[in-house]
């Protein structure tokens, strides 16, 4: 097992020709002893286009087996992508982001695996989970948020594995401020399981907003905590879930937990389908039930896109993938 | 917005605290079948019930008490309360209710007399510790079929109808306290309205609870058939303790094709003191089968009192196009603790349900709101729509858990809530305007609580406002 | 289009009571009534929605019953309607919608679907015959932000667009000003032909007049209660709708 690594010494032709944007990557591949014949692939696409991506990700050490930190150094670009291609393993990661870097996190698992992320942010920052790719049967992604001034958190998943579980645990700092965007698309057969969970500190605030296009199970947990000495704080839930198969099973369950009375807090919850005025309006220009329930699906996910800090870079992403939009 | 010292009077604004001594047979404390054979012979039950309860008591020693909910307590001695204490004297041989009940319950501002009426007729059936003492207006309600009377009195005389119904929402295998319920029900209102029929006047049962140490298991049935409508009050109150009470409730709506039933209490047992000394506990299971189609039920509920409030309404909807409605306002101050909500549980097609729930949590209390919205496979088209809110002040906690569940896809469920503190814009604009800070937070608060209390028969929400303000008097900082 | 003895409820309300109809093709009908008589309610079941429960009767359009048709396969027939207050859907923009419909289209008459490169021009080009800023409009979302008036010149690009053959503006000239309504009058009457009919759902005989509407169709209480030319709205301007 090595723990040093050189990203320039390892290049990965294949990826390469993966994403049509990039002009140089860097690859890199390690092996882990301890683990036989499995390998783990970091695959790092870095470009230079507009600077969008950083070329020099450092990696410090390995710490142990399946244990990842990354520093990720402060430079003039800004933006980061991550692609995490794991098979049978379980990760731990540690990241530090620095004030004002953007993650793009790609997970791509390719059997049944676990990932434990610790994310310390250090503010004005923007976090991109990206599940893309399908999967093998059981995903189960933990995150650990430690929340400095704002942070913007996206959790994108259109493919996925057959359950697909995330926990995510943001810890905000005193004054600081989360925003979270979840979008997942369910296929029949399939099931998101989702806890999220904000705990507040002094003056802080926290927006979580979930959204599902749901025809197979979804399991939806937003939990917020203000604690006795936890003034001045703002909670906001908002949970939206649109099912597209009678057969679809919806579980919502938002929870604020508030015990100061200085508080602002709400949540929002509801499961339905689109609204039937605007299905009438797509009718009555021709598109079949179908075409229309795609139509403003894609609405949706566009809506969500344009939310974001790199959604050029995305929608293009995404059309190279040949998923929605 | 600063903590403004708590006025320590509450002792003397539960204005209904006070207790007398009224001559009262009682069996002694604790809890044996020994005892359930002694209630079901006091009340001259037929067999039938008897072995009813025995099987639920039976059913109760093998289960444990829930500990879910988010509210604590010290654990009750089932065998340290008295299961029956009943006035000695309640009719003379005239049949005329015994004078000193009667003066009793006025002093309560309940009428069981049916010479002194309130403004529009309210039928009220008075049930004090564990028995009813009166009911009013009983042969006028007959004349239009209405049945209306104490539990007891209607196992004796309609027993084939308590026989048919009892049991068929809640059995007593549903819950703990179902289950004790079941076992030693006191008593408790029954009634019935027949088909077509609209009742003609609002139907009340009040319950006061007056020894100490007795526990009030009261048991309520209604039926509603096809076509018909009622709407029922129920109101209480118990004499200040120290020690805490326990009140065990079961009420049973059943609703069949195209009947209404309106369903609103306005709960002031005593909460305790300032320092949570005392004060009742209210765990109570309220349940609505609305199996007919196009039945309507709705719960209306003011909740200030009680030391703890463990309860959720709730509404099964059966029937195609059956709708459920929940409204509450609930009021916790100083260390009273609540754990309540509604389920609305969709089974029927195009079936609809409306909640609105306002909580206010002031003081050292704690209020939990718990909703569930749970549509069956089956039920195509369910429609909900749920907002609750919460105004918190002082050291009190809120926690609200509205859920949605469902198995089917042709659904509308929405829910809103909040939780704030009231909004210094609107205090100012007030104040602005003359008032003073109290006055403008018992407006904002009232305003707050309005939707509510707009579902309240006339004079019970004017009482409900007064309750508010008394209740939260001082601890609006 | 031939309307026969048309029943209709929404809500279990009867609205529409045995109303009987003939819309000729090549020429502009001003349909007008006292609020609550059913024109909106008209529309809506010409052109199909769920609400819109038809208790009797039927629409004949092309020599086709029109009951069992669903409403996207009346669109395809040629049925457009103008809603009063177009939907405003975020995320979908006009140049998605767009596509999709006009592909639709061919699709159904059997010709290849537009290629992106062709269709963004055509896109381009309608927005500025339009009035719309053809670079900003193309990814703008459905009718997002737009003005009352937006929205009405928005509808009617559509109408050029998708070349439908019978349409219904249901109070297109409402919150409109002078200008807007003369743009949207002119329009409409460049696009009469002889295979188009043109249902114009207003309040105003003002507007009527500006359409120089052949045919004026009374409606009241859910029944067509007068039909005639343009000198209908004289009446009208004179004595209101109580005269029928």
């Amino acid at each position: 097992m090595s723990d040093r690594f050189n990203p320039l010494h390892y290049l990965d032709k294949r990826l390469i020709n993966e994403n049509p944007i990039t002009k140089a990557i860097f690859g890199l591949s390690s092996h882990l002893a301890k683990r036989k014949s499995e390998f783990q692939f970091f695959n790092f696409i870095v470009t230079n286009e507009k600077g969008i991506i950083h070329s020099d990700i450092k990696i410090s050490t390995i710490k142990n087996d399946n244990t990842l930190e990354y520093k990720i150094d402060e430079h003039n670009n800004k933006i980061f992508w991550l692609r995490i291609n794991h098979c049978d393993n379980d990760i731990l990661e540690t990241i530090v982001l620095p004030k004002g870097a953007i993650l793009i996190h790609e997970d791509i698992s390719l059997n049944k695996s676990s990932k434990e992320t610790t994310i310390n942010c250090l503010g004005n920052n923007s976090y991109y989970y990206l599940s893309l790719h399908l999967h093998e049967q059981l995903f189960f992604n933990k995150v650990k948020f430690l929340i400095n001034n704002n942070v913007k958190s996206y959790f994108f998943t259109l493919e996925h594995a057959q359950k697909h579980k995330n926990q995510i645990d943001y810890q905000l700092t005193k004054e600081s401020k989360l925003e979270h965007y979840s979008l997942s698309s369910i296929q029949k057969g399939q099931l998101q399981d989702d806890s999220i969970n904000v705990v507040h500190d002094k003056n802080s605030n926290s927006k979580v907003v979930y959204q599902s296009l749901n025809k197979g199970k979804v399991v939806s947990q937003v939990n917020s905590l203000v604690e006795k000495e936890s003034i001045g704080c703002s909670t906001e839930q908002n949970l939206k879930h649109i099912v597209l198969e009678k057969t679809a099973i919806t579980n919502s369950k938002p929870n604020l937990m508030i015990c100061n009375n200085d508080i602002v807090a709400s949540h929002g919850n509801s499961i339905g389908s689109f609204n039937n005025e605007e299905l009438f309006y797509l009718n009555q220009r021709g598109l079949t039930k179908e075409q229309a329930y795609t139509v403003l699906a894609n609405s949706i996910i566009e809506n969500y896109l344009s939310n974001t800090d790199i959604k050029d870079e995305l929608i293009n992403y995404l059309k190279g993938k040949e998923l929605y939009v | 917005m600063q903590n403004k010292q708590i006025i320590e009077t509450l002792d003397t604004k539960y204005s209904l605290g006070f207790s007398e001594n009224i001559d009262s047979e009682t069996i002694p404390k604790g809890l044996n079948e020994d005892v359930i054979r002694l209630i079901s012979n006091k009340k001259n039950e037929p067999e039938w019930l008897l072995n009813w309860r025995l099987e639920a008591f039976r059913h109760w020693l093998t289960m444990e008490e829930p500990n879910w909910a988010s509210v604590n307590y010290p654990k009750i001695d089932y065998q340290d309360i008295f299961y029956y204490s009943v006035p000695k004297k309640i009719k003379n041989e005239a049949g005329e209710i015994d004078p000193e009940l009667k003066a009793y319950f006025e002093k309560l501002g309940v009428p069981i007399g049916e010479q002194q009426v309130l403004a529009g007729n309210i039928a009220v059936d008075a049930v004090l510790d564990s028995q009813s003492v009166g009911t009013t207006f009983k042969e006028k309600l007959n004349k239009v079929g209405i049945i209306f009377c104490s539990f007891n009195e209607a196992v004796i005389n309609h027993p084939e109808l308590v026989k048919q119904y009892l049991g068929t929402v809640v059995s007593y295998k549903d819950n703990y306290f179902a289950a004790l319920n079941s076992a030693v029900f006191s008593d408790g209102s029954f009634c019935f309205i027949p088909k077509g029929v609209r009742s003609p006047m609002e139907l009340s049962t009040y319950f006061r609870i007056n020894q100490a140490n007795v526990g009030q298991f009261e048991r309520t049935l209604i039926v509603a058939e096809e076509g018909s409508f009622v709407s029922y009050l129920e109101g209480c109150s118990a004499s200040r303790r120290d020690e805490n009470q326990l009140h065990a409730a079961v009420v049973e709506i059943i609703a069949l094709d195209n009947s209404t039933v309106k369903y609103s209490t306005v709960q002031n047992w005593y909460p305790g003191d300032e320092n949570g000394k005392g004060g009742v506990y209210n765990f109570v299971t309220k349940r609505a089968d609305c199996r007919g189609y196009k039945s309507h039920v709705s719960w209306t509920q003011i909740e200030t009192g009680s030391a703890i409030t463990w309860k959720y309404p709730s509404v099964i909807l059966r029937g195609d196009e059956s709708v459920g409605e929940f409204y509450s306002v609930a009021l916790t101050n100083h260390h009273q603790q609540a754990d309540t909500g509604t389920k609305m549980i969709h089974l029927g097609k195009n079936t609809k349900s409306t909640i609105i729930s306002k909580s206010i949590s002031a003081g050292n209390s704690s209020g939990t709101y718990r909703g569930l919205v749970r549509v069956g496979s089956k039920a195509d088209n369910a429609r909900n729509f749920t907002q609750c809110d919460s105004l918190i002040f002082g050291n009190a906690q809120v926690h609200t858990h509205p859920y949605i569940e469902t198995t089917n896809g042709s659904v509308t469920l929405e829910h809103e809530a909040t939780t704030s503190k009231i909004s210094d814009e609107h205090l100012f604009y007030l104040q602005q305007r003359g008032m003073s800070e109290e006055q403008a937070k018992n407006m904002l608060v009232n305003g707050f609580c309005k939707s509510v209390f707009q579902k309240l028969p006339g004079e019970f929400a004017v009482e409900a406002q007064k309750l508010l303000e008394i209740n939260l008097e001082g601890s609006l900082g | 289009m031939k309307i026969q003895n048309l029943s209709v409820a929404k809500s279990n309300k009867k609205i529409l009571n045995n109303l009987n109809a003939n819309f000729e093709p090549g020429k502009i009908h001003a349909i007008m009534g006292p609020n609550g008589s059913g024109k909106t309610t008209l529309s809506y079941t010409i052109a199909g929605h769920p609400d819109c429960e038809v208790i009797s009767g039927d629409i004949i359009y092309k020599e086709q019953s029109l009951k069992d048709l669903e409403v996207h396969e009346r669109s395809l027939l040629g049925v457009h309607l103008c809603p009063q207050y177009p939907s405003v859907i975020d995320g979908l923009s006009h140049a998605a919608f767009l596509k999709e419909a006009i592909n639709i289209r061919r699709h159904n008459q059997n010709l290849e679907a537009l290629d992106e490169f062709e269709f963004l021009k055509l896109l381009k080009q309608k927005a500025e015959e339009f009035k719309f800023n053809p670079k900003d409009y193309i990814r703008h979302s459905l009718n997002s932000g737009y003005s009352g008036g937006e929205k009405k010149r928005n509808e009617i690009l559509q109408i050029s667009l998708l070349n439908p053959k019978f349409i219904i503006l249901d109070e297109i000239d409402s919150g409109l000003d002078i200008e807007a309504m003369k743009y949207i009058g002119n329009f409409i009457n460049q696009y009469i032909q002889p295979d188009v009919t043109i249902l114009a759902i207003t309040h105003y005989p003002e507007f009527a007049r500006l359409l120089n509407a052949k045919e004026v169709h009374i409606i009241k209480q859910g029944q067509i209660v007068k039909t005639g030319d343009i000198d209908l709205v004289k009446s009208i301007e004179a004595n209101g709708f109580g005269d029928f």
